[in-house]
């Protein structure tokens, strides 16, 4: 075991302080539908663990009312159907004291629990539960709000006395990105869908790991704050490298690249392209048949590129009119140029590429077929789950009567 | 044996990415305790040492200069190895028994090509967890092609279901999949770690940039199995709640985000945007009528959004309990007075002489049994070859001489142009970037406004 760069010789590997089981002996607790939290248990969920949803009565309809997805009005919508695949479905009003008493219960039965804040006067019954001694032995609390757990220190976001509401599209707003996406002339352009909520459930599953490899060397669980808000500007640096270095503030501009055009989506013959000015945009002059352009200055000189990009524009539009989508994509790799297809969605499960490494596959729930992409990373140890998303409440007296069996000292009952 | 003081303390990394996702990746696995070093090539560095240079400066060492780099390789080693040549290749292998993770994200032959896959080095280190991180995987009939984040928005669905109603489609602004691929990355890995402690054996890790994408719009995916609909292009909207979206405040290119998620909120905004007229108008009463007027409503909502400072409005709607958020550009986001509360930016010394850079977290979560790592510097290229090979291989001064002299490792880099024209290449023209509207000056000499502490921030260096 190599020593740390601290100096301090870390666990063995031959001793951990906790062995970690397999995962399928792994109990996640995932508290609300929101998007982050759902998609952080949804990645648990293709480890292998074992994850419970738990909704408050009403929550999934309130998330439900006005969806135009299939499935919406028997609470299984197609986004909530891809998220929450595979999970126990619990409910309990963790609102009111008898709520929170027994989702505390259910926590100490489990490894992880992902959770929202909870109402003032509910974390101040929380913290009476027992929840920091189920950490002591083991449990990570992860707790995702938009600003922060509040508190005096907190930032001005999360002030105690009202914390802030956020959504994914604050979260973009405030950390830079919102303000530089889309077309100068047009109101900005939100990225959707939600993906500061998915990258802040990327920043959930990986700290909720940090902390498990911390349990694993200390015997010892977490507790965790993450700010949707923060996550967002974790994945913001482009923005902000821009004044920290050279003094320049990034503006709205189609959403470029600004150091090198093009940077742009072009409308070919049977769809668009993404054409992005890589090293050797030279060669672009031969994808479009004029040779003659191969040293000039619009291919040769980035800078001057950038500067006329009008005209780069005018040259290369109409050739891609001219052009299949596919056809195009497949000359400019040969030319190692950066052109990539924008795929529609209902494209993606029978792309030759997604289905050679399975990366879309085929389950049924009582709704027909549901085509499920695969998890952002599978470990070999990673099998299809085919269990369907939970109706509401569907677990909900299986589970707690294996909490109440545990508690008495069943030791098969666990939940 | 003292206790841990954080969670991947005695793991080492071999750091062969470049670029952004895997950086990232392997700075995570760094700031939780890891002992990185980044490996590159005397010939090839990686290539964000030629982005964003402090003060625009491409004189001297500019390579140890740059802020993108700092952010996504501090406190790792650096090594400079040529992989081209055999005998940097067999420095490499030599290392690989005490290698616990390798991160690397070239295109799938690179590694194999080298001799370095992970066939070859798990014969050398079984308990090795290596993770490739290509745009599009190890496998598969793009497997071959190149990729970047702004690409890959194309290819995994993202695109297609962004931009105006009516209009193109649309990128993401700021290449949300390179960073989504480091974090998930980071979590493979520590999954993998995990998987290692229970079975004694490690594992390849075969990430495919595109796939992490394609989980954005999964969601889609189900629909479009189902009813053969594709996501609408709605701009900023919601497709269940409204209004929502970027709404014009007072003066120019001020705006707010709003989000109106039921009644009671809708209320409050009218109430506090004094529009009467929209409040008593029983049409706009619900989500639908709101929705199926959007057009409409944006344009009315605007005239009085437009007499309201964007900052003000945001503060007087969150008092209503209305999600509202001022946009903020890069500069204002690292003066956030929220942000400094939470410490997410460090003070890091970058070049020679140095100039202090605000360095942000690569972990936003803040845990309460440990604390990543402080800021440190990012290493200069070769900057740890003598400590490394000596420490890790035993090499001795007359070999590390050998090497360097045959070109081997090195610590100055081999550029295909002379010098003066890299040079003015990667200098960038501001003035002209500004004249076409991608950017504008921060302040007239430049200065960004912000300040570090009274001692500069210094890590503990990897």
């Amino acid at each position: 075991m190599a020593a740390t760069a601290d100096g301090d010789e870390g666990v063995s590997p031959g001793m951990p302080a906790w062995a970690p089981p397999s995962w399928e002996q792994l109990t996640v607790v995932q508290v609300g539908d929101g998007t982050a939290a759902a998609f952080a248990g949804r990645l648990f969920v293709e480890l292998g663990c074992r994850v419970i949803l738990v909704e408050r009565p009403g929550e999934r309809a309130d998330l439900e009312a006005g969806s135009p997805e299939s499935g919406a009005a028997s609470g299984r919508s197609s986004t909530f159907t891809y998220l929450n695949w595979a999970k126990l479905g619990i409910v309990l009003d963790y609102a009111r004291e008898e709520g929170v008493d027994l989702l505390a219960r259910l926590a100490k039965s489990a490894d992880v629990l992902i959770r929202p804040p909870l109402a003032a006067a509910m974390e101040e019954r929380w913290r009476t539960l027992g929840i920091d001694v189920a950490r002591e032995r083991g449990l990570v609390e992860l707790v995702i709000s938009p600003f922060g757990e509040p508190g005096p220190d907190a930032g001005p976001y999360a002030d105690p006395e009202r914390p802030w509401t956020a959504d994914a599209g604050a979260a973009l707003a405030l950390s830079g990105m919102l303000y530089t996406t889309g077309d100068p002339a047009k109101p900005p352009l939100l990225t959707q869908p939600e993906v500061a909520a998915h990258a802040t459930a990327a920043e959930a599953a990986m700290s909720v790991l940090a902390a498990l490899n911390w349990r694993m060397r200390t015997g010892r669980g977490s507790h965790i704050d993450l700010s949707m808000h923060d996550a967002a500007v974790a994945f913001d640096e482009y923005n902000l490298v821009l004044p920290a270095t050279v003094g320049v503030v990034r503006q709205r501009f189609y959403s470029r690249i600004i150091q090198g055009y093009p940077s742009d989506i072009f409308r070919c013959r049977d769809g668009w392209l993404v054409v992005l000015g890589s090293v050797n945009f030279q060669e672009m002059s031969l994808l479009i048949g004029r040779p003659d352009l191969l040293d000039d200055r619009l291919f040769a000189d980035r800078n001057y590129r950038t500067e006329h990009w009008q005209e780069v524009q005018a040259l290369l539009a109409p050739w891609f009119l001219e052009h299949d989508r596919d056809e195009v994509v497949a000359r400019a790799q040969e030319l190692r140029l950066m052109i990539s297809p924008v795929m529609r969605v209902g494209e993606l499960a029978e792309h030759p590429h997604v289905r050679e490494r399975q990366a879309v596959r085929r389950e049924r729930d009582a709704l027909g077929e549901v085509r499920l992409v695969a998890p952002p990373f599978r470990l070999g140890s990673w099998r299809p789950r085919h269990e369907p998303a939970p109706l509401e409440g569907e677990h909900t007296v299986q589970i707690l009567t294996a909490i109440a069996r545990a508690e008495q000292g069943d030791a098969e009952a666990a939940p | 044996m003292s206790a841990p003081v954080r969670p991947l303390e005695g793991i080492r990394v071999l750091d062969f990415s470049h670029i952004w996702a895997g950086p990232i990746c392997a700075r995570i696995l760094g700031d939780l305790g890891a002992e990185v070093i980044k490996v590159e090539g005397p010939g090839r560095f990686d290539g964000m040492r030629n982005l964003f240079l402090m003060e625009n400066d491409t004189d001297d060492d500019y390579w140890n200069r740059s802020g993108f780099f700092q952010n996504r390789n501090q406190n790792k080693r650096g090594i400079a190895v040529d992989l081209r040549t055999k005998a940097g290749r067999d420095l490499i292998r030599r290392m690989a028994p005490q290698v616990d993770v390798v991160v690397e994200n070239f295109t799938p032959r690179v590694m194999p090509a080298f001799g370095l896959g992970y066939d070859r080095l798990a014969e050398l280190n079984p308990r090795l967890i290596m993770i490739s991180m290509s745009g599009y995987g190890s496998a598969g009939p793009y497997s071959r092609f190149g990729a970047i984040g702004l690409s890959l928005d194309g290819s995994c669905g993202l695109a297609a279901s962004n931009g105006h109603p009516g209009d193109r489609p649309e990128k993401s602004g700021s290449a949300f999949l390179d960073p989504f691929a480091g974090v998930s990355g980071a979590a493979a890995v520590m999954a993998a770690l995990l998987e290692r402690e229970r079975t004694g054996r490690g594992q390849f890790i075969d990430l495919s940039q595109h796939e992490g994408g394609m989980n954005f719009v999964g969601g889609a995916v189900v629909e479009h199995g189902r009813s053969g609909r594709e996501p609408e292009r709605r701009g900023s909207r919601s497709d269940r709640h409204a209004p929502q979206g970027g709404y014009p405040c007072s003066g120019e290119g001020q705006w707010i985000y709003l989000s109106v998620r039921d009644e009671a909120q809708w209320s409050s905004l009218c109430e506090e945007l004094d529009a009467r007229e929209l409040a008593g108008e029983a049409s706009l009463g619900s989500a639908a009528e709101r929705l199926a007027r959007h057009d409409e409503l944006d344009e009315r909502l605007s005239r009085y959004t437009g007499r309201r400072e964007r900052r003000e409005l945001m503060e007087a709607l969150q008092a209503r309990g209305v999600t509202a958020a001022a946009l903020l550009d890069g500069a204002e986001v690292l003066n956030d007075a929220h942000l400094e509360a939470r410490d997410t930016f460090e003070w890091v010394d970058v070049g020679t002489p140095p100039r202090p850079y605000p360095s942000q977290r690569a972990l936003p979560a803040r845990f309460d049994g440990f604390e990543p790592r402080p800021a440190g510097p990012a290493p200069r290229l070769g900057e740890h070859n003598r400590e490394v090979l000596t420490e890790l291989l035993g090499l001795d001064d007359g070999e590390l001489a050998r090497l360097q002299a045959e070109g081997i490792v090195g610590s100055e880099p081999r550029f295909a142009l002379p010098v003066e024209q890299q040079r003015d290449i990667i200098r960038y023209p501001l003035q002209m970037w500004v004249d076409i509207g991608s950017v504008r000056w921060l302040a007239p000499d430049g200065s960004h406004g912000l300040s570090p502490d009274e001692e500069t921030a210094e890590g503990e260096g990897a």
